[in-house]
């Protein structure tokens, strides 16, 4: 369903995503795992149109765009594809968060009022915000912050959902909340991409599973090969890391 | 020392007379001024190098010279400029010099407010968080959707209390304009006074005038502000 090939990005004279493909289909559940510095964000970013890639191409439904020259008009027509959630949420602070999600959906897709606010409501109980349909930013916590992101992003029914480190952001007791919400996401039959930290996540929820480093895809396999058979050093080295003692490290 | 009271009654009814014009002055430069100086700050933040360069040389001019000056400059050098272009560039018999002087004052205040604005504008727009720019792009708002619904709205509000200050500073400087024989509020409290050297009791009174006008303003910003700041109040539970 969707494919970027070649991706490079770099910035100024640091060259972040060296030629990176990826490729989801419909129902998949990608997790993009790796260290800081990495390039996942920015493949993510690159992906939305957030940051303008140098080089690449993205294959959306059979059509394929370049990364580098699209248009306005191609730029506006595949994000209209995908939904992304913030690592800092990014909602909207002069808007609740039923006025959050109406943005998407009343005016960035014309959707009939009537229409759009019955879906509204129904994301936000989605995301067990229903009481909080009327509040402002300022006044939920982080995780519920979050939900809200995740409303605003399902809400338009997304070909694909787009996750920059979602939790990262969090304390650590919030965290649960917005992984919940995400697991339902994907038993739902949402097509996600993650960019994450929370090994357990993608061990539960991953159906494919991409190890980055230094800009370039290192390994990528089910969760099962990433994790317990791990072919490339690299990838050894950075589960030992982040889950010492976890991790068992066999040939 | 006794002052004319009988004087001070007068005078406040006819200086009262110069209300509307010293109004109009506020509201006129400050109608030409906002979406000037909104653009200009859009052009300081954006990535065009030319239009960067000339509106910070444009605001920096603005506040290396006095107001006065300024003055001075488009009440004796405009017309006589206009006049020649009128009458040799042009080759028209327009004369220039009937234009009423009210419309060099809305020059000068206007050009004078819209550099203060335009850096007002910019400081304001710096404090929404460029990550909501790309949650509206995101979510497939366009820039100008996002702008217009989500970053100008947040912007206004942290751009309203120095807002208020450059109104209040632009009725108060618009008492420069008897300079170019507009009859506002000092200028006809200055002509009441010459006539029987009440100058102490002319300038009471406007003191107390311009003090009323500039408190009303002050407090219509301040009411403006909490009715458009209402999504930053925290409930505390």
């Amino acid at each position: 369903m969707l494919q970027v090939k070649n991706v490079h990005k770099s910035f100024g004279s640091n060259e972040i995503l060296k030629g990176v493909s990826l490729e989801v289909k419909k129902g998949d559940i990608v997790v993009i795992l790796g260290p800081s510095g990495s390039g996942k964000t920015t493949l993510l970013r690159c992906i939305d149109f957030l940051e303008r890639a140098d080089q690449g191409s993205i294959l959306f439904d059979g059509i394929e765009t370049d990364m580098h020259s699209a248009s306005k008009a191609n730029i506006a027509r595949l994000r209209k594809k995908m939904g992304f959630v913030f690592q800092n949420y990014n909602l909207f602070a002069n808007r609740t968060a039923f006025g959050n999600v109406m943005e998407g959906l009343a005016i960035a897709r014309k959707i009939p009022k009537a229409e759009a606010e019955a879906r509204a409501r129904e994301v936000l109980d989605q995301v067990g915000l229903s009481d909080r349909r009327d509040y402002y930013p300022s006044q939920l916590s982080g995780g519920q912050q979050q939900r809200v992101g995740i409303a605003r992003a399902i809400a338009p029914r997304p070909d694909v959902i787009l996750f920059d480190e979602p939790t990262s952001a969090l304390d650590p007791e919030l965290v649960g909340e917005v992984l919940n919400v995400m697991k339902s996401l994907a038993r739902s039959g949402s097509t996600m991409v993650v960019v994450t930290h929370e090994m357990q996540f993608a061990r539960d929820v991953a159906t494919k599973v991409i190890f980055m480093d230094g800009g370039v895809v290192v390994e990528e396999g089910t969760p099962k090969e990433v994790f317990s058979h791990p072919k490339e050093a690299r990838t050894v080295q950075f589960l030992r890391n982040i889950m010492p003692g976890e991790f068992d490290y066999s040939i | 020392m006794t002052l004319n009271l009988q004087f001070m009654k007068e005078t406040l009814v006819s200086t009262a007379a110069g209300i509307p014009t010293t109004l109009g002055l506020t509201c006129v430069a400050l109608l030409i001024s906002l979406p000037a100086g909104f653009f200009m700050a859009l052009g300081k933040l954006g990535n065009r190098k030319t239009a960067k360069r000339l509106i910070s040389f444009y605001v920096s001019f603005v506040r290396g010279t006095p107001i006065v000056l300024q003055i001075l400059f488009v009440y004796s050098l405009l017309p006589s400029l206009l006049n020649h272009i009128v009458k040799n560039v042009l080759g028209m018999s327009w004369n220039v010099f009937n234009i009423n002087p009210i419309f060099y004052a809305f020059f000068v205040f206007s050009f004078n407010t819209a550099a203060v604005l335009s850096e007002t504008f910019r400081s304001a727009l710096l404090t929404v968080s460029h990550g909501q720019m790309e949650a509206a792009l995101s979510v497939g708002l366009s820039r100008t959707q996002a702008y217009v619904r989500i970053i100008i709205p947040q912007a206004l509000v942290a751009a309203l209390p120095n807002l208020c200050n450059a109104t209040v500073n632009l009725l108060k400087s618009t008492s420069l304009a008897y300079m170019m024989t507009v009859k506002d509020i000092t200028a006809i409290a200055k002509l009441n006074a010459a006539r029987g050297y009440n100058y102490i009791e002319a300038y009471l009174v406007i003191f107390i005038i311009y003090i009323l006008l500039c408190t009303t303003v002050q407090l219509l910003f301040y009411a403006t502000e909490s009715v458009l700041s209402g999504y930053k109040r925290r409930i505390t539970i």
